[in-house]
């Protein structure tokens, strides 16, 4: 650095040396002059006078000499100086043309620019260095100049590296010299902060306008400091009439003012909870509305807290919109409780019950710790629940029916996964108890089995009838072969071969009958009857549970009365069933002339000491003594659209049963059929061959 | 005249017994024991076959199964009752038959006999349709008789023929015709003759047979 040249004193002591010498020679001047030869009347003496005429001259030309050196020196040392400064400056210097042109330029444009001086002073213009957008203003800046007045301007300049940076202007005009002395501060760093702060400035007055919140801010006795204009909105209130008011503020309800009061007092004490106090407001137009108001302490750029700056929500839709979902949630809730079907959705990482319904609520209270639903085996599943991924849901999981290992009832399983209310993947579950419904199929399914034997006990009356029939051709060529035979013989008049021929043609006749018989015999084999330990209570419930829909759209009635501890008979179940089942619908059919109330059927059992006697009793118009007789002779019937195979064939399964059926008169009217059922039915009949009964 | 020859005479009728029985044995057997009593029978074994080979002039009587595939016994019986056969039919019927064979004969079937028959049984039915067989054979006969005779007549014989039926004495003839008792009496006589009856009393009798039995 170099250094700074110390102000000489010269300049100053200059004056009194000055003076000092002018008063000695003055007063040399006069002594000299007074001791010569004095003019006549005065002290004047020519002669010295000349002397000191030139003394004066020549002193007086030495001093001028002097006194310009001296000048001149202080020209060369104020030159120094601004040289001195000009080179030092950091800020730019430079003298101009006046068309703008660079004359001489300080080194601080340097580092400002990166351009070196001399590069510059070589006949570049100002103009070439400012921003195209900011010409007019140098343009305008020097025309002014021109006209003899000094010049500002802030303009963006190019530096070397071709950034650009703002530099402040400043020119004064020397007209008699034809230049411009400028002067160029940079002020980019100021211009950066400017252009940030004006930006923030902005970005925050756009986001207090549009928040939705109402932001107030009160100092520390309550005086109302700011607010945005969602809060002028809220209130009603335009800013002026909000701004700098104390409370109670203008958009306080009267009627509230002691409560609101108070809760102001417990802001400004900052015990304000932190989830915000409710508040009742008035706007201007009267209408009322419920904010929410949350309270946080205002701190300023020192750190101190200056006040109270309050965050106000209008909660009105927010309470119609809980209002709302909550009406939604209820008639869910009302829906999903109101059904029979058991609803839970559990995580599916950790099992946790997320929610049930109250059908499923129910059966985990009478459940306790076992699971109230059967779960699937993992295999069923169509992919691992572990493995789901968020982007899978919502997807099926299961569907299917499921046994509980424990109760034995049956679900309807249906499992989804699907996303749950706070994100996590979830496992709903909807099970019906289909217990009853699967138990009803079963019972179909067993009447579809008994209706197919009872098809197959049809088809044996069937088979009876074809069985006569076709047991009639043999049997009827055979009696014509051997009475043709007869006739001839006794009348004499034959041919021996002739004879032979229908004897033998008769013997053919025979064989085929017994061909018949023997098919018959192999079809009865076929379909022996299974007999098993049955329950005639059970038997009869079945047989009601098939032919009570006839008997009720018949008009009748049935009661049952059967002993509880009945034992077990060794029984065809099917085939008792279906005995008991013509019998129901017989009596049912027999009541149709006799008045509604009095079609009842009673089915009644009673334990003998060997056997088991049932009885169908019902209340219609009897059977006479002549068609008791005919009754179970088979084809007999007394409907005309009845194959009249019925009586028939349940006596013979009762009789198969080594039991009895019978029939009498059901003493206030109507007829009682009643068979037996020997309990010790260990007699199993031997299939012996000459025991074929007739069927 | 042959005429004459027919009504003093009858020729001896041929009666047959038809067989309609899809069961061979039953067919075959049936005749044997038919021809064991001497009388002549004929089987078809189904109902189509015997009505294509059906004739007016069949005379005898037909023994029917109710029972076979293809047409029914019934249904033989109404399309023979609509081609006006009066061959006499005995149904033959299994068990449950019954009821089908009493609205059989409510349409006129002669008789019915159930499977299996006693042979006595079936032979006298078939005599017996026989001789009602015969008997509608000879009344036809005689119809178809009296009838040609009838037609043989002149028209202003015809006219006195009815006018005689009618009860009117020769003499109202004359009146009602306009023309004389002498010719009426000629008339009358050659009606007679031609009618080949000796009496006012036979006259009615031949006359009321052709005459259409509803009017």
């Amino acid at each position: 650095m170099t250094p700074r040249p110390t102000p000489r004193p010269g300049s100053r002591s200059l004056l009194p040396a000055v003076l000092v010498v002018v008063l000695a020679a003055f007063l040399g001047v006069v002594w000299f002059v007074t001791q010569g030869e004095p003019l006549p009347g005065t002290y004047f003496a020519p002669e010295r006078s000349s002397v000191v005429a030139v003394v004066v001259l020549v002193s007086t030309a030495a001093w001028g000499v002097w006194l310009a050196s001296q000048q001149r020196q202080r020209v060369g040392e104020v030159e120094e100086e601004r040289d001195l400064f000009f080179t030092l400056s950091l800020d730019i210097f430079c003298v101009l043309s006046a068309d703008g042109r660079f004359e001489r330029v300080n080194p601080a444009i340097l580092n400002t620019l990166g351009l070196k001086p001399e590069n510059l002073v070589e006949g570049s213009s100002l103009l070439d260095l400012v921003h195209a957008d900011d010409t007019r203003l140098v343009s305008r800046g020097l025309a002014a100049l021109e006209a003899g007045h000094p010049a500002r301007f802030e303009v963006r300049c190019r530096c070397g590296d071709g950034s650009w940076r703002w530099l402040n202007w400043s020119a004064t005009p020397t007209p008699e010299e034809g230049q411009i002395y400028a002067v160029a501060h940079d002020v980019t760093g100021r211009k950066h902060t400017e252009e940030a702060l004006r930006a923030e400035s902005a970005f925050r007055t756009a986001m207090e306008d549009s928040v939705l919140t109402g932001l107030r801010a009160i100092d520390a006795e309550g005086r109302i400091i700011y607010v945005n204009r969602a809060f002028c909105e809220l209130v009603g209130w335009p800013l002026a009439d909000l701004l700098h008011k104390r409370p109670p503020f203008p958009y306080w309800d009267e009627s509230d003012a002691s409560q609101n009061e108070a809760k102001l007092g417990v802001c400004l004490e900052g015990k304000a909870p932190s989830e915000g106090m409710e508040l009742r407001i008035r706007r201007r137009d009267g209408k009322r509305r419920d904010v929410r108001l949350h309270v946080s302490p205002l701190i300023d750029a020192h750190g101190d807290q200056t006040g109270w700056m309050t965050a106000m929500t209008d909660i009105r839709e927010q309470k119609r919109a809980r209002n709302e979902l909550q009406a939604a949630n209820e008639r869910i809730t009302t829906v999903l409780d109101g059904l029979d079907s058991l609803v839970f959705v559990t995580d599916i990482a950790s099992n946790e019950v997320l929610y049930t319904n109250l059908a499923c609520a129910h059966q985990i209270a009478l459940g306790g710790a076992n699971p109230v639903v059967p779960n699937p085996d993992p295999v069923d599943y169509p992919l691992d629940p572990a493995t789901l991924t968020k982007k899978d849901l919502p997807c099926e999981l299961f569907d299917g029916e499921l046994q509980h290992p424990r109760t034995g009832q049956w679900f309807h399983l249906r499992e989804r996964a699907l996303r749950w209310v706070d994100g996590r993947i979830a496992r709903l579950a909807v099970a019906t108890d289909i217990t009853a419904m699967r138990r009803a199929e079963e019972v179909t399914r067993e009447q579809e089995a008994s209706l197919a034997r009872t098809s197959r006990l049809i088809t044996m009356g069937e088979m009876a009838s074809t069985l006569a029939h076709e047991l009639n051709q043999p049997l009827s060529a055979i009696s014509n072969y051997s009475k043709g035979c007869v006739n001839r013989l006794r009348s004499g008049q034959y041919k021996i071969e002739d004879i032979l021929g229908a004897m033998d043609k008769a013997a053919t006749q025979a064989a085929r009958a017994g061909e018949i018989v023997r098919r018959v015999r192999d079809f009865v084999r076929k379909s022996e009857p299974r007999r098993s330990m049955v329950s005639l209570a059970q038997i009869t419930e079945d047989a009601l549970g098939i032919a009570g829909i006839e008997v009720r759209r018949l008009g009748a009635r049935v009661s049952t009365r059967i002993p509880p501890d009945l034992p077990e008979v060794l029984a065809d179940r099917i085939m008792i069933e279906q005995v008991l089942m013509n019998l129901v619908r017989n009596a049912a059919e027999a009541m149709q002339e006799v008045p509604m109330e009095q079609r009842q059927i009673t089915i009644g059992a009673q334990l003998h000491e060997d056997s088991i006697e049932m009885m169908v009793a019902d209340r219609g118009c009897g059977i006479s003594p002549e068609n008791q007789a005919n009754l179970f002779s088979p084809f007999f019937t007394t409907k005309p659209d009845d194959m009249g195979m019925g009586l028939n064939i349940c006596r013979s399964i009762i009789e198969f049963h080594k039991g009895r059926l019978w029939i009498e008169d059901n003493p206030p009217g109507g007829t009682i059929f009643r068979f037996t059922l020997p309990l010790e039915n260990d007699l199993e009949p031997e299939p012996r061959e000459q025991d074929t009964s007739p069927a | 005249m042959n005429l004459n020859h027919a009504n003093k005479t009858p020729a001896p009728l041929e009666q047959l017994v038809y067989i309609v029985d899809d069961d061979e044995a039953l067919r075959d057997s049936l005749i044997w024991l038919l021809e064991s009593a001497g009388l002549k029978a004929q089987a078809f074994d189904s109902a189509e076959t015997f009505l294509t080979a059906w004739s007016d002039s069949m005379s005898g009587c037909l023994v029917l199964d109710i029972r076979m595939p293809g047409m029914s016994g019934l249904e033989l019986h109404e399309r023979l009752n609509a081609m006006h056969s009066t061959l006499p039919v005995i149904f033959i019927t299994g068990h449950g038959d019954v009821p089908m064979a009493v609205s059989a004969l409510k349409k006129g079937a002669a008789d019915f006999i159930e499977k299996p028959f006693n042979d006595y049984d079936m032979i006298n039915l078939i005599q017996n349709a026989l001789i009602t067989d015969r008997k509608r054979h000879d009344a036809r006969a005689q119809e178809a008789d009296a009838q040609r005779r009838i037609e043989a007549l002149t028209p202003r014989e015809r006219e006195v023929l009815e006018l005689i039926v009618a009860g009117r004495l020769n003499k109202q003839i004359a009146d009602d015709l306009g023309i004389s008792i002498k010719t009426v009496e000629v008339h009358r006589a050659r009606v007679m003759e031609k009618m080949g009856v000796h009496s006012l009393a036979e006259l009615v009798q031949h006359v009321m047979i052709t005459s259409p039995k509803d009017e």
